[in-house]
């Protein structure tokens, strides 16, 4: 069944609008929340930053690294939470357990096209207000680094764009995994495991022993936003610009056979129980 | 006694649930076991890349993380439930039959909550401090090991106090998100030594929020540290801290109950 059915873009791109606005409105509603979400993520810094100026107290310079570049990669890699999908794949796989996929199937939108545009209204909501204001807080308390080169800079934004892409097939196509699971409630732990070991999410890869460095290239999870961040601050040279760009080039082709494959695959193997 | 038996006979019906989704159990305790172990290996590189934490060594810090997810995951086992799903059985009205039991209603709570997930923590918990203890060439001899087991004893009951005064404003059905943050968001603090914080934070985790006596004393004294912080006798306070914190927890969330309303469902 091809759930793309003729649709002119422009009731795509209202559609796409309601949504955001939708997810921003909720978002708004509790305050409390709000302000219990905000404490959190302000505890959270700073007890990594109290971490990092512990550790950079005995040497100032470790592997080529010091305590401003440190506080900027935490910066930087927070802010690009804006491009991590998750939630993706909570949204596809709800559908499937509940049996409401049935209905999306039949419906003359684009699925995946309607998740992207819940996700990012929620991505957008959380992070203007939580994620911009505390670790803008945090880069101007300490300082903010900017591109070595206008070049770094593009590059940057390309591999960002990238990562977003990457990101969001990952979650999708993990999001099809109730096709064939009961229960996928654990699926998160080894996400989350995942993302902690092989993303640069809370330590920097480069911090690795070789063989763990060397794994992290045959998986996804680097070229999401590490592999930006490293550009950014000018840890990796121009020269291995292409390269990068190409393997996260790779990764988008090989995600997204992946995913018209389960797709396929899925829905024959989708039961929907009547009701 | 007649708890005991009780408790037997809740445990046996929540082993029974768990058969039925053995394939999704036992997924779930290799997720969650992963999850946690991926935390402590990148923590762990961490410290080894720069050496030392505060003094600290790699293996030093894991054991925080160790005695801290040991005792968590004990006080949990019994406690996770009766503070989670405390605001379902106030909003649905299901706490009015409890109380109207012929048992105390904190023990049938705790009793129905066993929450077997655990298995997972604790199992990781004892592994990670086992190879702690063995990277760093220390054998704890009989009276150390009573000690921690006293240690651990102690940081599970104030682990446990904190999930069940966190559940008292929930019984009030005020969402009271604000204490929930109090521990779930200052837990992260103390998987590095107390002593990397400024002094504010480390007289808030010492003697108002006392969460420094979960890992950081106790470890000191099985660690020879003597990076004291205010008194040298406070890494043998765990289990006193621990006994007093219950005894308080378990007096407000009495009070809670006898103020409890009811929504009229």
């Amino acid at each position: 069944m091809r759930v793309f059915s003729g649709h002119k873009s422009q009731s795509t791109t209202i559609l796409f609008f309601i949504l955001f606005k939708l997810s921003f409105i909720k978002a708004f509603q509790y305050r409390g929340y709000i302000l219990v979400t905000l404490f959190s993520a302000l505890l959270d810094v700073f007890v990594r930053i109290s971490l990092w100026t512990a550790l950079f107290r005995a040497n100032p310079v470790v592997q080529n690294t010091t305590f401003h570049d440190m506080i900027n990669y935490m910066a930087l890699t927070g802010l690009l939470m804006l491009v991590q999908m998750s939630g993706v794949d909570d949204r596809l796989a709800n559908r499937i357990l509940q049996g409401s996929i049935a209905t999306d199937l039949i419906r003359p939108y684009s699925l995946k096209l309607f998740i992207f545009a819940q996700t990012i209204g929620d991505n957008l909501a959380h992070f203007l207000l939580f994620v911009f204001p505390v670790y803008t807080g945090v880069l101007v308390l300490f300082g903010m680094r900017f591109p070595p080169t206008l070049l770094h800079g593009l590059v940057f934004v390309a591999t960002v764009i990238n990562g977003a892409v990457i990101s969001f097939l990952y979650y999708y196509i993990i999001g099809m995994l109730p096709f064939w699971l009961e229960s996928n409630w654990y699926v998160r732990f080894v996400n989350y495991a995942m993302f902690t070991l092989f993303a640069g999410a809370f330590v920097p890869i480069w911090f690795y022993p070789d063989f763990l460095i060397q794994i992290s290239y045959y998986l996804p999870f680097r070229y999401i936003t590490y592999e930006a961040v490293t550009f950014y601050l000018g840890r990796t040279g121009l020269p291995a610009m292409p390269a990068v760009l190409l393997r996260q080039w790779v990764w988008i082709g090989i995600l997204l056979g992946l995913e018209v494959a389960l797709w396929k695959a899925g829905q024959k193997k989708l039961t929907v129980y009547g009701g | 006694m007649h708890y005991f038996r009780l408790y037997l006979q809740f445990i046996k019906i929540r082993l029974t649930s768990i058969v039925s989704y053995r394939g999704s159990f036992f997924a779930g305790v290799i997720a969650q076991f992963l999850s946690y172990g991926a935390g402590f290996f990148a923590t762990w590189l961490l410290v080894k890349a720069f050496h030392e934490l505060n003094g600290w060594t790699p293996y030093e810090v894991l054991l925080l993380y160790g005695m801290n997810l040991f005792s968590y995951a004990l006080a949990a086992f019994f406690f996770f439930n009766l503070a989670v799903d405390i605001e379902n059985l106030v909003i649905s009205g299901r706490l009015d039959g409890i109380l109207v039991k012929p048992v105390n209603p904190f023990l049938y709570l705790i009793c129905n909550g066993f929450n077997v997930a655990y298995f997972s923590h604790i199992s990781l918990a004892v592994f990670t401090m086992i190879i702690c203890f063995r990277g760093l060439g220390i054998s704890l001899t009989p009276i150390m090991l009573v000690m921690l087991a006293l240690s651990i004893l102690g940081a599970a009951l104030i682990h446990a106090a904190a999930l069940v005064m966190t559940s008292v404003p929930a019984i009030w059905m005020l969402r009271a998100r604000f204490s929930d943050i109090l521990y779930w968001g200052m837990r992260e603090f103390i998987n590095y030594p107390l002593s990397i914080y400024n002094r504010a934070v480390q007289v808030i985790l010492t003697f108002i929020l006392p969460y420094g006596f979960i890992s950081f004393y106790p470890a000191q004294l099985f660690l020879g540290k003597e990076d004291y912080l205010f008194h040298p006798s406070l890494p043998y306070a765990t289990l006193p801290v621990g006994l007093g914190l219950f005894f308080v927890a378990y007096r407000f969330w009495r009070y809670g109950i006898d103020r409890y309303q009811g929504t009229g469902t």
